[in-house]
């Protein structure tokens, strides 16, 4: 009979990091799922955000086109100066404003202000959207790390399984062949105890890793998502801000020299040119906080139940990974009695044995 | 790090120059110290005000966030594109800050992340917190103070003001003294509520409309006004302010182009008042309305003065880049005016 190596049953696999229960598993994901939510919820606010730029441009498209409309003459019912006088009621603070070229450059001017916030609040917002793509980016990198270890460490309990398993089998086949209660026997039986005790151990290592590797997959998924669709929404905002910004540019150079126009056709002409900017430019903000509204709806939404759906999943297999883990402790429990009472069966036989011996 | 003319846009607008790096910040260093030795008094454009906006708009304090600073060519001040950007970023100042967060957090994500945004992010806190509650410069704003009252005689004397960034690039103050006398038949330009005195639309209009006359003109408009009496008007303007290489005409422009560096800023004040004892020019760069009028044109103007009463006084100050003490003083000579000229020195810029 060949001598077996059972040096293994003495070796411990080297795992990577700190070691994995259910119980710091279950801590490892709720606390990425925590760190996600949080995301959520500063995208909900950023929802929230958008949805009061988007009451605020649409009021001030609403009045540059009215205003405009006006100016070229296309609204005008009531003659040039009358309708004016009705638009200057939209702007706060400008009421019963007799109209005159300068109170003209004035009420460029307070639009000019009013638009130069709101494209600066696009701009703030798109800074905010980067910084939540970064900080998902981040998270991805966080998921990886442990996602890889996870499945290195799965790797790691799955070969030092096979080799146990292989010498588990060759144990019990030498064990066969042993006579039963001899030294060598007893020794022989130990060691597969000892092999169906790691075996117990680790396949339960093996099933948590490989639960941590597929579980927070799934999340550093979710996560992806999100942080590509907020990349292509961040550059879509960039693009209209800079669009935006170009134009108002433009129109500050503008009111600066309609005060310079010394005819009134001059001044009304370069009054349209301006209005009509603006116009654009707030249209081109307004563009993108609609898109940005329509995509929260449908995709802010659609992720959060995808991660109400993940966290009851996760539930589920935690719940079958702890069942499994208290088996197997058991049936470990139970093995480990059944050698401490065999040991206790042979220990009574001897003595027996001994006392009945002559010259006892 | 340069300055560079804005390119032409086709459509009509105004000359500007963007500095930016160390040109801009030196800009806006001399231009706050500029502004600190006008010592600017109550009938000019806030100084304070006017020195904290101007120090918004710095790399020092914009820590790079803006490409540059656009100057208006021919006022040498910002254009109004700066002066509005500034403001609106005090506006948001405080609200974008309690969206950044906690600075430490900021500074450790600058310095140990890989996105480019997080060390964006450092820079909008500093920025913001170093702009946060400035005290602004307004680009349009009227302000009405109320002297005295005779409700025997329904008069009411008020004392108006009026700060704006001007169409031609220059920041202006208008103060107004008048009197105002209620009656069924005119419509007041000014009310007086429980605890305040306010200014009517068409009187803010009015004034509004005047800001690019002198204040002689001014005085003349208002007082042909309804129930008006106009005591006197205060016109201070900030500016021109004109550097080596930025062109310009006129004396001032003349004074930079045969010197070829440094810097002349000039600090006008206009004024027509019925408390003057004479008319006196004390400006080297502007005449009287009267030198400037026909014969036939002067008799109608000493009429309508004789009638109203007031006389025009007009001075200016200067700030100055040492080499160009000496020529100024030479200006003045020639146009027999004595004007305060301050200097400042290369190295106290």
């Amino acid at each position: 009979m060949a001598e077996l190596n059972t040096d293994i049953l003495k070796a411990k696999p080297s795992y990577s990091g700190e070691g994995i229960s259910v119980r710091s598993l279950e801590g490892t994901i709720s606390s990425a799922r925590a760190r996600q939510n949080v995301k959520v919820g500063e995208l909900s606010e950023l929802r929230k955000k958008n949805v009061e730029l988007q009451e605020a441009l649409t009021e001030e498209v609403k009045k540059l086109r009215k205003l405009s409309d006006y100016v070229s003459g296309s609204g005008a019912k009531g003659g040039f100066w009358s309708n004016v006088k009705e638009i200057v009621s939209y702007i706060p603070g400008l009421r019963r404003l007799s109209i005159t070229r300068r109170s003209i450059e004035e009420l460029l001017r307070q639009q000019y202000e009013i638009s130069s916030l709101r494209v600066k609040e696009a701009a703030e917002f798109s800074d905010r959207l980067k910084t939540a793509q970064a900080e998902l980016y981040d998270e991805i990198q966080r998921l990886n790390v442990k996602i890889v270890e996870a499945a290195r460490n799965e790797d790691t309990a799955a070969t030092f399984l096979l080799q146990v398993q292989a010498l588990r089998e060759e144990l019990e086949a030498n064990l066969e062949a042993l006579e039963p209660g001899s030294a060598e026997s007893r020794e022989a039986q130990a060691d597969v105890d000892r092999a169906r005790q790691m075996l117990a151990e680790h396949s339960t290592e093996l099933q948590l890793y490989h639960t941590a590797e597929e579980r927070l997959a799934r999340l550093k998924e979710n996560t992806r998502m999100l942080a590509e669709t907020i990349g292509n929404l961040y550059s879509d905002i960039t693009q209209y801000v800079h669009a935006a910004s170009e134009k108002l540019d433009l129109v500050s150079g503008q009111i600066q020299a309609i005060g310079t126009a010394a005819d009134a056709s001059l001044v009304m002409l370069e009054m349209k040119r301006s209005l009509d900017v603006l116009t654009e430019s707030m249209n081109q903000t307004t563009q993108f906080v609609s898109e940005t509204q329509i995509y929260f709806r449908t995709n802010l939404d659609q992720l959060i139940k995808d991660l109400e759906v993940f966290d009851e999943t996760t539930s589920a297999v935690m719940e079958k990974n702890l069942a499994l883990s208290r088996e197997i402790e058991e049936k470990r429990i139970a093995a480990a009695l059944e050698v401490a009472l065999g040991a206790k069966e042979d220990q009574k036989v001897a003595q027996e044995g001994s006392s009945s011996a002559p010259g006892a | 790090m340069s300055s560079r003319p804005a390119k032409p846009s086709g459509k009509r607008t105004i000359p500007t120059t963007t500095l930016s790096g160390e040109v801009e910040a030196e800009y806006v260093r001399t231009m706050v110290r500029i502004l600190r030795e006008a010592r600017l008094n109550a009938h000019y454009p806030d100084g304070v005000a006017l020195r904290e906006h101007l120090g918004c708009m710095g790399p020092e304090a914009h820590q790079g966030l803006y490409a540059g600073l656009e100057i208006d060519r021919r006022s040498g001040l910002p254009t109004y594109r700066e002066w509005t950007r500034v403001q609106t970023d005090v506006a948001l100042a405080d609200r974008l800050l309690r969206g950044l967060g906690d600075p430490m957090e900021l500074e450790r994500r600058a310095r140990e992340g890989e996105h480019l945004i997080f060390g964006k992010n450092l820079l909008k806190h500093r920025y913001y917190s170093a702009i946060r509650g400035k005290r602004l410069v307004p680009l349009g704003e009227m302000k009405v103070a109320l002297r005295r009252v005779d409700p025997e005689g329904h008069t009411a004397w008020f004392t108006v003001v009026l700060d704006k960034l001007g169409s031609s690039g220059l920041f202006v103050r208008f103060t107004v003294d008048l009197a105002q006398t209620d009656s069924v038949w005119n419509r007041p330009l000014l009310r007086l509520d429980e605890d305040a005195a306010r200014h009517t639309e068409p009187l803010r209009s009015l004034v509004f409309r005047f800001a690019s006359l002198d204040a002689e003109l001014t005085f003349l408009k208002l007082a042909s006004l309804d129930g008006i009496e106009v005591e006197r008007v205060v016109k201070g303007t900030v500016g021109p302010v004109l550097f080596a290489g930025q062109g310009g005409s006129g004396p001032m422009g003349e004074l930079m182009a045969e010197h070829g560096r440094g810097f002349v800023a000039a600090f006008p004040l206009d004024m027509a008042a019925c408390d003057l004892e004479e008319d006196r020019d004390n400006d080297p760069l502007a005449d009287l309305m009267a030198r400037s009028l026909s014969e036939e044109g002067r008799a109608e103007y000493e009429q309508t003065r004789e009638r109203m009463g007031y006389r025009v006084f007009k001075d200016r100050k200067f700030v100055v880049s040492a080499n160009l003490e000496e020529p100024l003083r030479s200006l003045c000579d020639r146009a027999s005016t004595r004007n305060i000229i301050k200097v400042v020195k290369e190295h106290d810029r």
